[in-house]
C-alpha cells in the first residue's frame, strides 16, 4: 500500500466511482507510486477537469511553479493561506472557463466570490456545480448526498474494523434557506479496499479527512482549523447568495 | 461547456437507471433521478454529474463538444 502524493489521496476516491479522471483508476494509483516520474503524475492530474484548473491558479496567484506542489494540493483540498493570495477576479476568470461552468450552478457566482468564495474545492462543490441549485429548488435528493459526499469532510475516528472506520462527523444539512452543519453524528468509511488506500494504521481519537466513502489523510490541528474555516467560509458565501435570491 | 461531463446512452432506461458511456468510452451507471422530462432512450447525450443524468443535450451540441474534446486531448498528448 502507497501513500502516494497528496493528490491521489483526494482525486482517487471519485476518480475510483469513475467520476472524474481517467477511467482507469490504476492510472492513478500508478502515477502516485514512488517509482513513477513527476511527469506523469502531471499527465494523470491534468486529466481531472475538476480539480487542475484550481491547482494551476493557485500555483500561478502564489509564484509557485508546480500546480502539484503539496502546498498548492493542500490549499485546495484541505485550504491554507494561499488561498488569500487568489485575486477574486481570477477566481470568476477561472470559473468562467472552468469545464464545470456549464453544469447549472453558479448563477450568482460573482456574489459567492465576493462573500468570501475562494479556489477551495468546498467552493466548487457548493457553488459551481448544480447541486444546491437544485436543493434550493425543493429536490433534497440526491442533491444533498452529492454535496455532503463530495466536499472534503473532518471527522474523529470512533472505532476501526480492519479497513472500515466509524467517524464521527458533522453532515451537511439545508434549512430551506441554508447550507449548514448539523450536528455530529456517526458515520462509515474505508481506509482501504483491495489493497488501495491512503492512511494506514487509524486509531480511535484521530481526526481525518473524508472524501466519498475513503479516508484521505490524517488531519493535524492547523490543517482541521483550515479545513473547517474554508468550509465555513465557502458556506457563508453561497448562503449569502441564498438571501440575494 | 462541460466536457468531461458528457455522455451517451447506452441502454433503455430500466428501474431509473441507465448505462452511459463517456468520449472515452468508460461505461458508468448513472441514476435518472435528478432528470426531467421524459426518459432518454439510447443514443442520447446526457450531462452527466456525480452518478446522476443531469440534463439532455442536442445531437449537434454533442457533437460540437466532443470534437472539443478530442482537440483538448490531442493538445495535451
Amino acid at each position: 500500500m502507497s501513500a502516494g502524493p497528496l493528490f491521489v489521496r483526494y482525486a482517487y476516491p471519485p476518480n475510483a466511482l469513475g467520476y472524474c479522471g481517467p477511467p482507469d483508476p490504476k492510472a492513478l494509483v500508478d502515477a502516485g507510486s514512488p517509482d513513477a516520474s513527476a511527469e506523469d503524475l502531471v499527465s494523470v492530474a491534468r486529466r481531472f477537469s475538476g480539480a487542475w484548473p484550481y491547482l494551476e491558479l493557485i500555483a500561478s496567484s502564489n509564484g509557485i511553479a508546480d500546480p502539484l506542489d503539496a502546498r498548492v494540493v493542500e490549499a485546495y483540498w484541505v485550504g491554507s493561506e494561499l488561498l488569500e493570495g487568489v485575486p477574486a477576479a481570477s477566481l470568476l476568470g477561472a470559473i468562467g472557463k472552468h469545464p464545470d461552468s456549464g453544469l447549472g450552478g453558479g448563477s450568482q457566482l460573482r456574489e459567492a466570490v465576493m462573500a468570501g468564495g475562494v479556489a477551495h474545492h468546498s467552493f466548487h462543490v457548493f457553488a459551481v456545480y448544480p447541486w444546491l441549485a437544485l436543493l434550493r429548488s425543493g429536490k433534497q435528493e440526491p442533491a444533498m448526498t452529492v454535496l455532503e459526499r463530495c466536499r472534503i469532510r473532518w471527522g474523529r475516528v470512533e472505532a476501526v474494523d480492519g479497513a472500515d472506520v466509524t467517524v464521527r462527523s458533522q453532515p451537511l444539512g439545508f434549512d430551506g434557506r441554508d447550507l449548514v452543519l448539523l450536528d455530529e453524528r456517526l458515520e462509515q468509511a474505508f481506509c482501504s479496499v483491495d489493497d488501495v488506500g491512503f492512511v494506514e494504521d487509524v486509531v480511535p481519537g484521530e481526526v481525518v479527512s473524508l472524501h466519498w466513502d475513503w479516508v484521505c489523510d490524517r488531519l493535524d490541528p492547523d490543517a482541521l482549523a483550515c479545513l473547517e474555516h474554508f468550509t465555513a467560509r465557502s458556506l457563508h458565501a453561497v448562503n449569502t447568495t441564498a438571501v440575494l435570491g | 461547456m462541460c466536457m468531461s461531463r458528457l455522455h451517451r446512452a447506452v441502454t433503455a432506461p430500466a428501474d431509473g437507471w441507465l448505462m452511459v458511456e463517456n468520449a472515452e468510452g468508460r461505461l458508468h451507471r448513472v441514476s435518472l433521478i435528478a432528470l426531467e422530462g421524459s426518459e432518454p432512450q439510447a443514443g442520447d447525450w446526457l450531462v452527466v454529474h456525480s452518478g446522476y443524468a443531469l440534463r439532455r443535450v442536442d445531437s449537434e451540441q454533442a457533437a460540437a463538444i466532443v470534437s472539443e474534446l478530442r482537440a483538448g486531448q490531442e493538445a495535451l498528448s
